[in-house]
């Protein structure tokens, strides 16, 4: 790996670090759900849709291809988290809350699957 | 647990480290291919989900360093938060459907991951917790027997 890679895997690296400030500081917002996680985990897919878009275009604009790098695996992966979802719903699980444990899923993948398509539409209508 | 200035940088860092982590990953697959990205996303996301599990569970030893709100905030917010992805996820399962791939593989895919996440959750937590108290319970034998001696 070579200097500017390096540079870049650092910028990549401190995207997911604020990616991770901000869930931090949405999580304290829960409920009977952990609606802030299910919150950040929304607007993160609708950024890795966006940036998914972004790359596609990216192959005729290094810089634009470079940009939705740091915004999918850094910010968006670091705002995102799987662990904590993983955590709260076996908590339910164990507790045998068998439909906060069901709603809790439910809720993350349709919003994470719902919010990426929206994301790549707004990305389809914005950029191209 | 109280959000300061100094817990934010800790997630900030703990947050950096586990994307370089997953990043790195995924360069060192190698592959720009929906199915190579996938199988990064479910390695990444399980390694990460079974490493907060042990983290949460050893938190039943009393005084260890790693219930501090600091080793919380590094470990448990920033690395395993920032280590594994969501959005990942939903957008793996998004263009493996666009791929032209039977909607039943992405779907199996996806139920794969959450049931393999919250059954390793669940097994590595209890697992731990159990190590944990037989520690606990250990250096309380081995403390009453020097007060004998």
């Amino acid at each position: 790996m070579n200097f500017p890679a390096l540079i870049f895997m650092l910028v990549v690296s401190l995207a997911g670090g604020f990616g991770a400030v901000v869930r931090m500081m949405a999580a304290r917002f829960t409920g009977v759900l952990p609606w802030g996680i299910l919150l950040v985990n929304g607007i993160g897919s609708l950024v890795i849709g966006f940036g998914w878009v972004m790359q596609q275009l990216g192959t005729s604009n290094v810089a634009l291809g470079l940009l939705a790098v740091i915004l999918m695996s850094g910010f968006a992966g670091g705002l995102t988290t799987f662990s904590s979802w993983a955590a709260q719903t076996a908590e339910f699980v164990v507790e045998r809350k068998t439909k906060l444990a069901l709603w809790n899923t439910a809720l993350n993948l349709l919003t994470s699957v719902a919010a990426v398509v929206v994301g790549m539409i707004a990305g389809s209508l914005l950029l191209k | 647990m109280t959000i300061s200035p100094r817990l934010l940088w800790l997630a900030f860092l703990g947050g950096s480290l586990g994307t370089m982590l997953r990043f790195g990953a995924g360069w060192l697959s190698g592959g720009n291919s929906t199915a190579v990205t996938s199988i990064v996303i479910l390695v990444v996301n399980l390694a990460g989900t079974a490493f907060l599990a042990w983290f949460n569970g050893v938190q039943v030893i009393p005084g260890i360093g790693l219930s501090r709100d600091t080793a919380k905030a590094f470990w448990a917010v920033g690395f395993a938060g920032g280590f594994t992805t969501m959005s990942g996820l939903a957008l793996a399962f998004v263009l493996s459907s666009m791929s032209g791939l039977p909607i039943y593989i992405p779907a199996l895919y996806v139920v794969f991951q959450i049931i393999a996440g919250v059954g390793l959750y669940i097994w590595i937590n209890r697992a731990t917790q159990k190590w944990a108290a037989f520690r606990v319970a250990m250096a309380k034998v081995v403390a009453k027997s020097k007060d004998v001696a």
